[in-house]
């Protein structure tokens, strides 16, 4: 559930369709057997990838069947540990560092999830990785990047916030059980991605910044 | 101190995204353009893998999978903001 000062904005838009509700899950949705929609889901996974152009190698990273089975095997863990610590849900990004600020801000130690304590393992593991490649430079965007940045952040907050999730949590986690509501905050994503990307040109098409700048 | 679980995911994670360079943002920039880049091939690999292996535990019982309820207009509203502060913040 939502909090804070956008809690009443999110709870108004969360109710425009609660008038009829929709199964929260696509299997239920169509009506068919949970793993008749996964087989389709794999399948639609495997053409893309196929329609997908060949990717060029760079050589100083790790290529895509490497990156891709660990995230997604790493995503599998996150459910199993994330269950077994009462966290209801996998990979995530938005989740934790709300769970993690308020767990700043009240100061308890029981507050913390283990949501909180596996963002803050993402940039030690990300130090680590790149420590042991020799030492470790700090890339910051130049001053006059920074508002946009700014803003850029102060969106994918609140709109993580009101569509449930981040892009990892919904495109990734919330894809992978077949939740409708990630489907349509995916669809989302892609959208107003697409659309900002088009708007502002050539500006933000020199896709990712420094290795280890994640999404 | 179940909550320290959360390490055994992040930190690999973290070293993870560093080695491979992966990106939400550099994924989606790919499938726009049609450029070649492995951040989109990972994603999807990664959903792939992700399909399989937590449907299969949900199947056989052995992961309790919670699916959230729709809010259709806060996640397609929700999903577009979140998509214009992507690509403006290059995240």
């Amino acid at each position: 559930m939502a909090r804070g000062a956008l809690a009443p904005l999110a709870a108004w838009l969360s109710e425009l369709w609660a008038s009829t509700p929709v199964e929260p899950s696509l299997a239920a949705l169509m009506g068919a057997p949970p793993r008749l929609v996964t087989l389709a889901g794999l399948a639609i996974v495997a053409i893309l990838l196929w329609r997908l152009p060949p990717a060029a190698g760079e050589s100083f990273l790790w290529l895509w069947p490497v990156t891709g089975s660990a995230i997604g095997l790493l995503g599998v863990l996150a459910w199993v540990t994330g269950a077994y610590a009462g966290w209801a849900w996998g990979l995530s990004m938005a989740g934790p560092s709300r769970s993690l600020l308020e767990a700043a801000l009240s100061g308890s130690a029981e507050s913390l999830s283990w949501g909180a304590v596996m963002l803050v393992g993402i940039p030690v593991g990300t130090w680590v990785s790149a420590r042991l490649k020799g030492p470790v430079m700090w890339h910051a965007p130049a001053p006059s990047e920074l508002p946009r940045r700014f803003l850029g952040g102060l969106l994918m907050g609140g709109g993580g916030t009101l569509a449930a999730g981040c892009n990892i949590g919904n495109a990734l986690t919330g894809l992978s059980i077949l939740a409708v509501n990630s489907l349509i905050a995916t669809a989302g994503i892609a959208v107003g991605g697409a659309l900002t990307a088009r708007a502002i040109g050539g500006k933000a098409t020199g896709g990712a910044g420094p290795p280890g700048e994640s999404a | 101190m179940s909550v320290a679980l959360g390490l055994l995911v992040g930190l690999p994670l973290g070293v993870v995204l560093h080695r491979g360079g992966f990106c939400m943002h550099s994924a989606l920039q790919e499938a726009l353009s049609r450029r070649a880049g492995h951040s989109a091939r990972a994603y999807l690999l990664a959903l792939a893998v992700q399909l399989a292996i937590v449907n299969a535990l949900a199947h056989f019982h052995l992961l309790l999978v919670p699916v959230p309820p729709v809010a259709g207009v806060a996640a397609a509203l929700g999903g577009m903001i979140f998509g214009v502060g992507m690509v403006l913040s290059k995240g």
